[in-house]
């Protein structure tokens, strides 16, 4: 299963927190969060036992939607297969760290952001078969016109293909010294760029990149 | 077992015809003298090693490894022994398609395939540190002006060195080019000016004056002190000019003809002597003072 983005959504629609871990492109977070409580709202007053939305396909991408009390979690995957104790998990904690406060909330989003660091803990849990897509191919115009520190570390992905930090590492190696942390943070500038994704198998990080 | 070290040179110009084969040649020569060493031609828009060396039918173009995954083994000729039997070490070359069909197809090149002709760079780099070809040099002559195969032999060569000739042109142009390049990759790159009148090159004192306003010229368009190493003035004379003349005419009559190489056949010559004294430099083998 991949996890491309976890929404927390307010009783009346609004988004308190987005989280995405793909580059691929999922709703805009605002937008999502009126949808889903629309959606909800009408397959509620539709079913005579009041039942819940729980999943809807988009264009290829499943949206599970679970509520708790004052908050909606939606999670996006790409299976039908609802991860039930991965939502599950989510909507507790957000509501053990913020129930009270939601209370009688003065519409400050920013108090919700240390819960990212909970969302990636709890689907880092199970990193196992996530993985991050790049959405930009590379070729020579575009390592041509990267930032030209991260020009190597381009292309020794593109020479091996795929490989974890130290293999990178040695690849670049060949050509220049550059020590691993720089290569990480190397990493990390070219898959914010959407260049390179990352896969996580058997507790190592995969890194890999398009052509 | 530690890797086998491999030094690669790009041999760069903003125009044809200033020299850039003949001298790739001749440094690739000479350093086979000793080592084992290999020349690629990656001038695809119009290649000339063919007219140094005798290439086997049975040999297939460079192109087809870069982009049709042929065998390196099958794309590159060993020409050390129809050279000179005293090379102690070995040449290897890959001769670029000169058909017009390869001509055109590689004018069409697109983004799809300079990704693929650079990975089978890279892997090729890698590939000639291994045995038949155990390479300790790597020399590419490539196409004038840049396309993506010159950016593809930059980023994966050691050094660049361009070759320019003295002319306004071409000056103003390789020091534009120079540096739309260097600020993008930042790679060692070097500038070797060619084809420059023997008398010009006994003039110390107007020598040094315009090597000077070269230098002065160079930091100034790439906006960085001591970005550009310019190495100064290969020499030509009378003489060379009417060898190299003769021997066009002699292919054009159909007889048979092939150009001097100069470091092989005569390294005394002015033209040998000031390219050997710079292979150093080239590789950054330059011994203390």
């Amino acid at each position: 299963m991949i996890v491309y983005a976890v929404y927390v959504i307010s009783e009346d629609g609004r988004t308190l927190l987005s989280e995405n871990f793909q580059s691929k492109e999922v709703p805009d977070a605002v937008l999502l969060g009126g949808l889903f409580t629309a959606l909800q709202q009408m397959a509620s007053a539709m079913t005579s036992q009041e039942q819940e939305l729980e999943s809807v396909i988009i264009e290829g991408l499943s949206y599970h939607i679970r509520s708790f009390g004052m908050i909606r979690i939606v999670l996006v995957t790409d299976v039908p297969r609802s991860p039930e104790e991965t939502i599950q998990t989510l909507g507790l904690r957000f509501m053990k760290e913020y129930g009270e406060i939601l209370v009688d909330w003065d519409s400050n989003l920013n108090i919700f952001n240390p819960f990212r660091n909970v969302i990636r803990e709890i689907i880092g849990e199970d990193k196992s078969g996530i993985i991050i897509n790049p959405i930009k191919k590379l070729n020579t115009g575009e390592i041509f016109n990267l930032p030209h520190l991260l020009q190597p570390t381009a292309l020794a992905l593109l020479s091996i293909g795929e490989g974890t930090v130290q293999e990178i590492t040695e690849e670049i190696n060949r050509n220049a010294p550059l020590d691993s942390l720089e290569v990480r943070k190397t990493l990390r500038k070219l898959q914010e760029l959407g260049y390179i994704g990352i896969k996580y198998l058997e507790g190592n990080n995969i890194y890999f990149c398009t052509i | 077992m530690a890797q086998k070290s491999l030094k690669s040179l790009a041999i760069l110009s903003h125009k044809g015809g200033v020299g850039k084969s003949s001298i790739a040649v001749n440094i690739a020569v000479h350093l086979a003298k000793t080592h084992s060493v290999c020349l690629l031609d990656n001038d695809f828009h119009g290649p000339s090693l063919v007219t140094f060396f005798k290439k086997r039918e049975d040999v297939k173009y460079i192109n087809n490894y870069l982009l049709e995954n042929e065998p390196l083994e099958n794309c590159l000729q060993e020409i050390s022994k129809e050279l000179n039997s005293l090379l102690e070490g070995k040449i290897w070359v890959g001769f670029a398609d000169p058909t017009p069909e390869s001509i055109q197809q590689l004018i069409r090149i697109d983004q799809n395939a300079s990704i693929k002709m650079l990975k089978s760079l890279m892997k090729m780099k890698k590939r000639l540190k291994e045995a038949p070809f155990n390479i300790d040099y790597l020399i590419i002559d490539c196409s004038p002006g840049t396309g993506y195969s010159t950016v593809n032999v930059m980023l994966t060569a050691n050094s660049s060195l361009f070759i320019v000739k003295l002319s306004n042109a071409d000056l103003y142009g390789t020091s534009q080019m120079i540096a739309g390049l260097y600020k993008q990759l930042k790679s060692r790159t070097l500038v070797l000016s060619n084809m420059i009148p023997k008398l010009f090159i006994d003039d110390r004192k107007t020598k040094e004056e315009i090597r000077t306003l070269i230098e002065k010229r160079f930091e100034h368009d790439i906006g960085e002190e001591g970005a550009v190493k310019f190495l100064g003035w290969i020499p030509s004379d009378l003489e060379l000019q009417n060898i190299e003349f003769q021997e066009a005419l002699k292919a054009l009559k159909g007889l048979q003809s092939s150009r001097i190489i100069y470091t092989l056949e005569q390294p005394d010559h002015i033209f040998s002597t000031t390219l050997i004294d710079l292979i150093p430099i080239l590789f950054e083998e330059e011994k203390p003072e």
